[in-house]
């Protein structure tokens, strides 16, 4: 069975990580080795290329800094020139999301210690605006695949992560 | 003293989902009767804060502060956790067992019932549907209805539901047909005053398929055709489209043939008559249901 290449991505409860699982299928004794690429929105790359041991199922990423909406690029190679193609390329699109997701549930605890929080009408509004951002962003990759909306979307609640002290 | 229940965040959040539902209905429900004032900020409160606890339980389920954080969120709840709570309790009920409907057949006109059978522990509702879609008013075990030949080949469920789900019977498909036995015998003795008598001890030597509304055709066989008497019986539930037969005489349509009038017991009608000579003709007795 030919050699079909595929991954997932999974997050992980640290915002700053996320597991890329390979789940190909099929054989190519030739591999010699995978390199990932991680796409920002704007085509450049978030970091150099990463070389992934062929022999590794998984890779943990543990670089983010900050939510991003990436283009993940893994290429198998392959030492055998024929059949072409000799490097085989999978990509996924991915939104990561999880400091807004903490941030908001950072605000929640907050919200515990002081209950009259909730009731304060700005405060709740902007939580609700985060909320519906990070929902915005996952959906500008779920149903539009597009990374450019999905940063967009990132974008602007980062605004109020940056400025908690102002918004909340 | 009751003791309160302690809910798993896994729990806590189900039960949210529920009642975010339910906050939102009530709100749209509001505008359309103008009922008591709604917080309006609430379902939009259990939303934040069931997203709030759904992404952290995602991700780290072992979070210390994840269960006095789903705490909070049941608190938020109010009255939508309890009717929530009915809805999944009325949920992990099974569904209705279904049973049935099974395949009839039926002839053109006659009355013709799909039944099912249900057991549940929830109260159900049922609804028939056919081919053609939801049968309106069909809403009982059995569904009852007059059989036409447009019928013919159709098929009919029904979908059982209570507030645990529902089920889908067995299709049952109706198979309408357009025709009937009529039953012959000849013989050389005349079998009228044993008709008047309400016997019918005769061996009926063959059938002929009658088709309502169309002339019948009988191949009297040669042998038959010579001074023969004859009893064609039929269900009485059949009636004579015309009034040739019981005239007595059949005004020459079958050559050299005596009619007695028809004689009905049993549920039967006979038709009798004696044949001179003829064989292999058509009969202009036309049959339909009465």
């Amino acid at each position: 069975m030919s050699f079909v290449a595929s991954f997932i991505i999974t997050p992980t409860a640290d915002a700053s990580t996320f597991v890329i699982t390979d789940t190909s299928s099929g054989s190519d004794g030739s591999l010699t080795g995978r390199t990932i690429s991680l796409f920002q929105s704007n085509g450049q790359l978030l970091v150099p290329p990463i070389a992934w041991n062929i022999s590794d199922s998984t890779y943990t990423y543990t670089g983010l800094q900050q939510d991003i909406a990436l283009n993940i690029v893994v290429n198998w190679n392959s030492s055998n020139p024929l059949p072409s193609p000799s490097t085989y390329t999978y990509s996924l699109l991915n939104a990561f999301v999880k400091y807004g997701q903490d941030f908001i549930y950072g605000l929640t605890q907050d919200q515990l210690a002081d209950p009259t929080l909730a009731q304060d009408n700005d405060w709740y509004t902007n939580k609700l605006t985060v909320i519906c951002l990070i929902e915005s962003a996952l959906n500008a990759i779920s149903n539009g695949e597009s990374i450019m909306n999905a940063q967009y979307m990132i974008a602007l609640y980062q605004q109020y992560i940056n400025n908690k002290n102002y918004y909340f | 003293m009751s003791v309160p229940q302690i809910r798993t965040v896994q729990q806590i959040l189900q039960i949210a989902s529920i009642s975010e539902y339910l906050a939102y209905a009530d709100i749209a429900n509001q505008r359309f009767y103008r009922g008591s004032a709604i917080d309006n900020s609430l379902p939009l409160m259990i939303s934040a804060e069931k997203k709030s606890v759904q992404w952290m339980y995602d991700y780290n389920p072992t979070n210390s502060t994840l269960q006095g954080t789903a705490n909070y969120l049941f608190g938020l709840l109010g009255k939508y956790a309890t009717q929530a709570q009915i809805i999944l309790d009325n949920l992990a009920q099974s569904p209705p067992v279904v049973t049935g409907a099974s395949d009839q057949s039926a002839e053109d006109g006659d009355s013709v019932t799909f039944s099912v059978g249900v057991t549940s522990v929830l109260p159900y509702t049922i609804q028939w549907y056919s081919q053609s879609g939801l049968v309106p008013g069909a809403n009982n075990a059995d569904y009852t209805f007059t059989a036409t030949l447009a019928d013919n080949g159709n098929t009919y469920y029904a979908i059982v539901s209570s507030a645990a789900g529902s089920t889908q019977s067995n299709t049952g498909t109706l198979t309408v047909t357009n025709t009937i036995l009529l039953y012959a015998y000849y013989t050389d003795s005349d079998p009228h005053a044993d008709l008047l008598a309400g016997i019918d001890n005769f061996s009926y030597q063959f059938t002929v398929n009658v088709t309502h509304n169309q002339p019948i055709s009988i191949p009297i066989p040669q042998v038959a055709s010579n001074n023969k008497y004859w009893v064609w019986k039929v269900v009485s539930t059949e009636q004579d489209n015309n009034t040739w037969f019981s005239t007595g005489f059949n005004s020459g349509q079958i050559p050299d043939s005596t009619f007695y009038d028809i004689i009905k017991f049993g549920g039967n009608s006979y038709y009798s008559l004696r044949n001179a000579s003829s064989f292999d003709y058509t009969v202009p007795l036309i049959l339909s249901k009465v």
